[in-house]
C-alpha cells in the first residue's frame, strides 16, 4: 500500500478510550467499544469488496472474531483503525481467493453482462435506471469501485475511505476521479440521450 | 465532492452522476441479527494457542532460511560455473597469445607466467575482499 492514511496520533486520539481499557486489561469492554465504532465500517469494507451481502456479512463475522482473539494483545503500533481493517482486508482476500477456484466473473465479464442488460433501457423508469447505475458501478474495474461505494457508503469522506482501503487519501482521490469519468463514459456512450438529464430524472 | 479533482467534459453531467450516486448508493445495513451470531461465534471460537502459534511461525521462518540458503547455493554454484568458464577462455586466449605477447614484451616465459601470476592474484584478492582490499591499497599508495 502507498502511504500513510490519516494522522496517526488523530486516529489513536480517536480510540483513546478504548487503549484505556486495554491498557487495564479490560478487554470485553474494550470490544463493545470496537463494535459500536467499526462494526458497521468492517462490513461496509467487505461489501465493498466482495460485492455479495452474505459473504461479506461472513467475512466481517470472522474479521470481528480475529479482532476480538488478538484484541489484548494489540501493542500500538499502528492506530487501532488502521489495524482493524487490515485485518478484515485480510480477510477479505483470502474469501476472495477462495472464491476464485469457483466460477467467478472478471471485469470484463461484469461489463459485458451489463452492456446486454443495458440495450434497451434508455426509457426506462427511474426505478430500472437506479438498478442500470448500478450496475454501471458494479461493472467498474475492482480498483475504482470500491473507493467509488465506500465513498458513498461514507457520507463522502475521502480521508475514511483512504483508512479503510490503506491507501494515501490522494490515491483515493485518482481513484475517485477515474471511476467517475469512467461512469461518465459508459452514460455518454450508451444512447440515452442527453446524460445529464437522465440522471436527473433518476430523482 | 468538493475535494475530489477533476476535469469534467460537461459540469452539468458531473453534478447529476454525483447526486444519482448519492441516492443510489446506500451504506448497506447490518443484517439483522448480526451482532447475536457474533457473539455466538466468539463464545465457540478457540482461543489463540500462542504456543502453536509459535511453532507456526518458526516453522515458516525455517522455510523462509532454507529457501534462502537454496537460493545462496544455486547462486554461488553459478557464479563458480561462470569462474570457470571465463578461465577456460582465458587459458585458451593466453595459449594462442602468450609466445606473441613474450616477444612483443621481451620477456620470456616464465617471466610473463610470473607476471600473469601477480595480476591473476591481485585481482582475486579485489574479487574476494573488494572495497576493503582496495582502500587499504589506496591508503598504502598515498
Amino acid at each position: 500500500m502507498d502511504g500513510s492514511v490519516q494522522p496517526v496520533s488523530a486516529a489513536r486520539e480517536r480510540d483513546r478510550d478504548i487503549l484505556g481499557l486495554l491498557a487495564e486489561g479490560r478487554q470485553e469492554p474494550a470490544f463493545a467499544l470496537v463494535l459500536d465504532r467499526y462494526e458497521r465500517k468492517v462490513y461496509r469494507l467487505c461489501v465493498a469488496m466482495l460485492r455479495d451481502p452474505d459473504q461479506a456479512a461472513d467475512a466481517a463475522q470472522d474479521s470481528l472474531v480475529r479482532i476480538w482473539q488478538a484484541l489484548g494483545r494489540f501493542d500500538e503500533r499502528a492506530a487501532l483503525s488502521t489495524w482493524i481493517y487490515t485485518i478484515t482486508r485480510n480477510r477479505c482476500l483470502s474469501a476472495i481467493e477462495r472464491r476464485r477456484d469457483h466460477a467467478s466473473l472478471s471485469d470484463e465479464a461484469v461489463a459485458d453482462e451489463v452492456e446486454a442488460r443495458t440495450a434497451d433501457r434508455a426509457g426506462a423508469e427511474p426505478d430500472d435506471r437506479g438498478a442500470l447505475l448500478r450496475d454501471y458501478v458494479a461493472a467498474l474495474p475492482e480498483r475504482y469501485r470500491r473507493p467509488l461505494l465506500l465513498y458513498y457508503f461514507e457520507g463522502c469522506a475521502v480521508d475514511e475511505v483512504a483508512s479503510l482501503l490503506g491507501v494515501a487519501e490522494n490515491t483515493v482521490k485518482t481513484w475517485l476521479h477515474r471511476a467517475r469519468a469512467m461512469l461518465q463514459e459508459r452514460l455518454v456512450g450508451a444512447g440515452l440521450g442527453d446524460p445529464a438529464l437522465w440522471l436527473e430524472e433518476l430523482a | 465532492m468538493n475535494d475530489i479533482p477533476r476535469q469534467p467534459r460537461d459540469q452539468a453531467l458531473d453534478a447529476a452522476l454525483d447526486s444519482a450516486l448519492r441516492r443510489e448508493l446506500h451504506a448497506p445495513e447490518l443484517p439483522a441479527g448480526f451482532r447475536e451470531r457474533l457473539r455466538a461465534a466468539i463464545v465457540r471460537a478457540p482461543q489463540l494457542d500462542h504456543a502453536r502459534l509459535r511453532r507456526e511461525l518458526e516453522r515458516e521462518q525455517r522455510e523462509a532460511m532454507a529457501a534462502l540458503r537454496e537460493g545462496y547455493v544455486r547462486m554461488s554454484r553459478e557464479v563458480f560455473a561462470a569462474l570457470v568458464c571465463v578461465a577456460v577462455v582465458f587459458g585458451a586466449a593466453a595459449a594462442t597469445w602468450l609466445p606473441e605477447l613474450a616477444k612483443r614484451l621481451d620477456l620470456d616465459m616464465g617471466q610473463l607466467v610470473a607476471l600473469a601470476c601477480v595480476v591473476g592474484a591481485v585481482a582475486y584478492a579485489v574479487w574476494v575482499a573488494r572495497r576493503p582490499l582496495v582502500g587499504r591499497i589506496m591508503r598504502w599508495i598515498a
